[in-house]
């Protein structure tokens, strides 16, 4: 398993337990748009909180934007940003 | 960090200002279930000092309030298209003096990217009941020199608690 795939593993059991998605998290596309999948501005804020939990790391402000939580791919490129190398 | 945004208040925005109008509705149980999963994470992440004192209810934090400022912060969000401003919930704060109108206050990022579409007077109301709460900001070009802060007057229609 490389790095991303270890990495969107992990994006994509928060975003099943916490993203109120209507389709299956595991089975979407990294690409696909988050908030046609179901997920409302409410479910993202839990996925953020979650998401520090799980990577030990802390949002800024500056990232709060519904781009940043629109796909798995957004997701991760955000969270490459966060943890340390 | 509101008074240092007056200035891009009235500078920001070369066109003429529109009305603008966002509306927001929340699940007060889902809320609560944040509240339990991640508690002051939760709370102090998206809520301003004042907002968290005046949602408390019996002592405790009630769901049905936090879940009506919620409501009114994504309702600001829509009205001034701010979802990709990168700003905190806590810097958008709705506060509410008894027999006093709620108003919408606006902080820092926030205020300064609201600034950019003009000078605003901000009205709001919220309500919750039935399991959900709504909120509905109306902003008005407003004009600084009688109104300098961007900031929302508007009567607030008590509810049932959810």
């Amino acid at each position: 398993m490389t790095d991303n795939a270890t990495l969107d593993a992990r994006i994509r059991s928060v975003l099943a337990r916490h993203g109120r998605l209507a389709q299956d998290a595991a089975s979407l596309a990294e690409s696909a748009d988050l908030y046609q999948a179901g997920l409302t501005s409410h479910a993202s804020v839990n996925v953020m909180l979650a998401l520090e939990s799980t990577f030990d790391v802390e949002f800024p402000d500056q990232m709060l934007t519904r781009s940043v939580f629109s796909s798995v791919a957004a997701i991760r490129g955000a969270l490459s940003q966060l943890i340390p190398a | 960090m509101l008074d240092a945004a007056v200035p891009a208040l009235k500078s920001a925005s070369t066109t003429p200002a529109r009305a603008r109008i966002g509306i927001d509705l929340v699940h007060v149980a889902r809320i609560a279930e944040s509240v339990q999963a991640f508690g002051d994470r939760f709370t102090h992440r998206l809520f301003a000092a004042g907002e968290l004192r005046d949602s408390m209810v019996a002592g405790r934090l009630d769901a049905g309030q936090l879940a009506r400022r919620f409501a009114a912060k994504e309702a600001v969000i829509k009205a001034f298209d701010l979802s990709e401003s990168g700003i905190g919930w806590s810097q958008i704060e709705m506060t509410e003096c008894a027999g006093d109108a709620a108003r919408i206050r606006l902080h820092g990022r926030a205020a300064e990217s609201a600034a950019r579409w003009g000078t605003y007077e901000i009205a709001v109301t919220s309500s919750h009941d039935r399991g959900m709460a709504c909120a509905i900001v109306v902003a008005l070009p407003g004009d600084a020199t009688n109104e300098s802060r961007l900031r929302g007057d508007a009567s607030h229609e008590p509810a049932d608690a959810a």
